[in-house]
């Protein structure tokens, strides 16, 4: 990877870790410094910056998280003085919990979403706390790896290509598929759109997917994510949630209202998980703003 | 004879510098200084931090209220310098006042010692 990419890539990873007021200036004088560094270490070894010297010098400046802490710095979750008391009140609680589940076990408890949020923050603690001293034991782990955030995985764009034009079809002729695979069966009737959903709707979810299908197409040609194209993909990526939202307020989607019910109720998460998605993709579209001579940086909290 | 763990003696060591990390920093700033300018002129008087701390300890210190900065565009790429405001020119003058007597005391307590 060239020197500059890397740079910017690194910068980027620290950036991104920093409330939103800060990145653009910190961004400009980290890059801005990691590059006089730099040039003071090429001219002591009387050789050019390569790809090894900057990531000696990246790697030395820390791990972005660290870097960032060290910019903004947050509160510690848990203070180390109470690391043990933790351990030992999570240990002795886990296994008193165990045992009292083993004698109950005729009351099974139904209230799934509860233990699935509790086993999932458990499952974070044990998977941070083990990171953490798998990085205090063998330093080398917690290291800055460079990545190129613009390239383009051909095969994993191909693999989207295909996976869309299958979405295409299985949405936009479900009759004909069915037909196809069951040797001329009939679509259940719990599986037939309404035909205004159909007709006016649907169209246009396809629509999306088929541009975004070109899109990858075109990005895996070019073997790079572009300014455009990033910004093509963050505007269809923003229509899809704008879609269902309109699917979900614009009338029935399937003939029969039992099965409507089923399949707004599902598309209401979707239309969350995908509209969160096109935000981030949108958020990463802003890019540093050069500084003006004179400006003073915005106050970092005390 | 007893050897001494050079890894233990990197670690005081570094606490010791890592303690008069500010005040180093901020009496070197009555002049406007870009971070790399200021690594270089505390590297020279025998002072050397490591870039990702120096760096961002510059912006914490404006942000306590105690360095006022800007961005300057010269011949070179824009830089930000930082220099003392008079709540950092007070803080340097009460650290240095506390710093002379740390070192007064240690000096007696060294000297006791040995």
């Amino acid at each position: 990877m060239e020197v500059q990419a890397l740079i910017t890539n690194y910068v980027g990873d620290v950036t991104a870790r920093l409330p939103r007021r800060l990145r653009s200036d910190v961004s400009f004088e980290l890059a801005a410094l990691l590059n006089e560094d730099l040039a003071a270490r090429a001219a002591s070894a009387g050789r050019v910056a390569d790809e090894a010297m900057t990531l000696e010098l990246i790697q030395g400046f820390g791990r972005p998280a660290e870097v960032a802490a060290r910019y903004a710095p947050s509160h510690a979750l848990l203070d180390a003085s109470d690391t043990r008391d933790f351990v030992v009140s999570a240990v002795i609680g886990s296994l008193l919990l165990l045992a009292l589940g083993q004698l109950s076990l005729q009351h099974p408890v139904n209230d799934w979403p509860s233990i699935v949020v509790l086993s999932w923050l458990g499952f974070l603690v044990l998977v941070f706390a083990t990171r953490n001293s798998a990085r205090r034991r063998w330093p080398s782990l917690g290291r800055w790896k460079p990545h190129d955030r613009d390239a383009v995985s051909r095969g994993g764009n191909i693999a989207l290509v295909i996976l869309i034009a299958a979405a295409d079809l299985c949405y936009g002729a479900p009759a004909w598929l069915f037909g196809k695979l069951t040797g001329g069966g009939h679509l259940p009737a719990t599986l037939v759109y309404a035909d205004d959903f159909a007709s006016q709707r649907l169209p246009w979810l396809l629509l999306v997917w088929a541009v975004m299908a070109v899109l990858f197409v075109v990005t895996a040609v070019q073997g790079r994510w572009r300014p455009l194209t990033r910004r093509v993909e963050a505007a269809l990526s923003l229509a899809v949630p704008a879609l269902l939202l309109w699917f979900l307020l614009g009338g029935p989607v399937m003939q029969l209202a039992s099965s409507d019910h089923v399949v707004k109720n599902w598309m209401v998460p979707i239309m969350g998980l995908v509209f969160a998605d096109a935000v981030v993709k949108i958020s990463r579209l802003s890019r540093p703003r050069p500084p003006q001579a004179g400006f003073a940086a915005p106050p970092l909290a005390r | 004879m007893v050897t001494i763990d050079d890894d233990a003696l990197a670690k005081h060591e570094l606490e010791l510098r890592r303690g008069v990390l500010v005040i180093a920093v901020l009496s070197q700033l009555g002049q406007a200084q870009y971070g790399y300018s200021l690594r270089q002129a505390l590297a020279s008087r025998g002072m050397p931090i490591e870039e990702g701390t120096l760096y961002p300890l510059l912006r914490r210190l404006e942000g306590q209220g105690l360095l006022a900065s800007e961005w300057r565009i010269e011949d070179g790429p824009p830089r930000r310098y930082y220099r003392l405001n008079a709540a950092g020119e007070r803080m340097l003058g009460q650290l240095r006042a506390n710093w002379l007597r740390l070192v007064a005391t240690m000096n007696q307590l060294l000297e006791e010692g040995t």
